[in-house]
């Protein structure tokens, strides 16, 4: 009786029979998945255009291949050095200044005790992570007014005589990445100091006792007692280096400040979206997303072996 | 705890009580400068500045900023926007989430690793764009509706929720003969309200700042969402209808089209200063069901 049917068979037999009793529950998936498909993955296959020429008569499907010719001409091209440079100096300087100021924000936090004066700080702080890029962005241009600006007057006083401080190229890095360690560092905060709430406090009362100072106990204790946390952090973090995404440097430049602004995806957008030239500019997201996958399993597998913590 | 404060720890603390000042204050100094002066009167304020309070009270700012017809519909837009993509945005991540949530699922590995692929790697701008095109949806609040309404990160807190309610809940309503559907609708969703709530929060403000989407796919001016529409005006300097339509004289209106960008940012955070106090809470509540998967 066994023996007529094989392994595939009964494994098949037995699918169905499960598919049958989750009828309902992959009814109420079948909407989400045909998002992810659509969404997700259709645009995946649309990767295939970076080594096609893409010509809309004849669509995706009949546009010829022609290789790796689109990557040969953004990596001959002019603007490679400065796309890479500035999308990456952007990011690695930003991520020096700016990660560890969640962290110390949240050692802080932690020493003083739970009163309204923490309960307001804690509050206010996290509010700019919930404004748009533009508001954040119409904050930066409207403070930097030549007139009025409360920025440009601060910059007056300490001598500064241009017009217009968002055009100048020396301050735009300063600027995009200050104004972004604004609006993060308050709700960054919150993974660490949650961190810290699982620390041991016995570890704390046996220093106290032993004579520690505060400053001692948050730097010998505190400190160390969230590494985990931030490692684990900080490989993500560098596994978003070649990630910027368009829309706040968009906002933010104009073609006098290209050199030091145009960033990998802003030209994607002018290259695909304003010049419609598909293929080339898919060949470049392309790269860019690839660089950042690599970039992602590298701070994992890393984060993996260090601490056996990891992403999924 | 018997403790001395050495002075030691009290310079300790009062340093660390100046970061903290300072850090609160940067954060809260510049929405309370913009409110005041958008409550500023824009010819007093455009001569003399302030610092801290308006010099003297005047609601012309906001006069201008809902003079017209421009403004309501922009609102209108964004409202559709919102509550549309809110509202699907629930009802696929709840769904989704719950249905991952249910070890016994078949084909359950396949589908947790269909939706963490797209975490890491996607189509890219091109290929998105173009398959709004393909797909008729170009230049329609769909564009921005749809694509946005599933994130396998709220999957995943959604699906966290749903861990942490009790197996038993879902077995004895199977012994009884329940269906998944009856099970998930009368049995789950009223159970879920906190993590809805969170959800909603993150989507609502989510499609509230919808910028480049509209950008790329809304020809159309009428059919901006606010932050569009305040880009515009503010970071390039068109002007609003109700510079033009209210100015007494001309320097009226050169204070007014200078002070309608302060204003109009208030306008543009409005709805989430309001209920930001009340719902602070469950935002931060969402980050912690978050931050555990790590």
């Amino acid at each position: 009786m066994v023996g007529q049917y094989n392994r595939q068979e009964r494994w098949l037999r037995n699918k169905w029979r499960l598919m049958r009793r989750d009828k309902f529950l992959l009814l109420m998936f079948l909407p989400v998945m045909a998002h992810y498909v659509i969404f997700s993955y259709l645009p995946m296959y649309g990767v295939t255009l970076a080594f096609k020429d893409y010509s809309i008569s004849k669509g995706i499907m009949g546009s010829p291949w022609v290789g790796f010719e689109h990557f040969v001409e953004f990596f001959q091209s002019i603007y490679v050095g400065r796309l890479l440079r500035n999308t990456l100096t952007i990011n690695l300087v930003g991520l020096f200044i700016g990660f560890p100021i969640p962290i110390l924000f949240a050692v802080a936090l932690n020493e003083i005790p739970a009163n309204p004066f923490r309960k307001f700080v804690q509050t206010v702080s996290y509010f700019p992570n919930f404004i748009s890029t533009v508001i954040l962005v119409s904050l930066l241009t409207t403070f930097s007014n030549p007139s009025n600006g409360l920025f440009t007057q601060l910059a007056r006083s300490l001598g500064y005589e241009g017009k217009y401080l968002l055009s100048e190229p020396a301050l735009f890095k300063f600027f995009y990445i200050v104004s972004g360690i604004w609006q993060s560092f308050g709700w960054n905060s919150i993974m660490y100091l949650s961190a810290i709430t699982s620390i041991d406090p016995s570890i704390y009362e046996a220093a106290i006792i032993d004579g520690a100072t505060r400053r001692q106990r948050a730097l010998h204790i505190t400190l160390p007692g969230i590494q985990n946390t931030i490692v684990l952090l900080l490989l993500l973090n560098t596994g978003g280096m070649f990630s910027i995404g368009p829309e706040k440097v968009m906002l933010m430049y104009s073609p006098a400040l290209f050199e030091v602004a145009d960033v990998i995806s802003t030209y994607v957008y002018r290259a695909g979206i304003e010049s419609a030239k598909f293929s080339f500019s898919t060949a470049v997201g392309l790269f860019n997303s690839f660089a950042n996958f690599l970039l992602l399993v590298i701070a994992n597998r890393t984060a993996r072996k260090f601490i056996g913590a990891s992403l999924w | 705890m018997f403790k001395r404060e050495t002075t030691s720890d009290k310079i300790f603390l009062s340093f660390l009580f100046v970061v903290l000042m300072c850090a609160g204050f940067i954060t809260f100094y510049p929405f309370f400068y913009v409110i005041c002066v958008s409550l500023s009167d824009p010819v007093v304020f455009f001569k003399e500045g302030i610092s801290f309070f308006p010099r003297s009270i005047s609601l012309d700012g906001y006069e201008a900023v809902f003079f017209g017809n421009a403004i309501w519909r922009t609102l209108k837009n964004t409202a559709i926007i919102t509550l549309g993509g809110t509202s699907l945005a629930l009802l696929l991540t709840s769904m989704g989430g719950y249905v991952i949530s249910r070890k016994r699922l078949v084909f359950r590995n396949f589908f947790i690793i269909l939706t963490l692929i797209p975490m890491y790697f996607s189509g890219g701008m091109i290929p998105s764009y173009l398959l709004i095109l393909d797909l008729n949806l170009y230049n329609t609040f769909w564009a921005l509706i749809i694509p946005g309404a599933v994130s396998t990160y709220y999957i995943v807190l959604a699906r966290s929720y749903y861990d942490s309610l009790p197996k038993e809940l879902e077995e004895s309503a199977w012994i009884d003969g329940a269906n998944d559907i009856y099970i998930f609708v009368k049995i789950m969703l009223p159970l879920a309200k906190p993590i809805l709530a969170v959800l909603l929060l993150y989507y609502a403000v989510g499609f509230w700042n919808t910028y480049l989407p509209a950008v790329m796919y809304l020809i159309d001016a009428s059919k901006h969402p606010i932050q569009v529409y305040l880009a515009n005006i503010i970071i390039n300097n068109s002007m609003a209808e109700g510079v033009a339509g209210l100015a007494r004289d001309a320097q009226h209106q050169v204070a007014v089209s200078h002070q309608i960008k302060y204003t109009l940012i208030i306008v543009g955070i409005a709805p989430i200063i309001m209920v930001y106090p009340f719902i602070q809470k469950y935002l931060v509540k969402g980050m912690m069901l978050g931050s555990l998967k790590g």
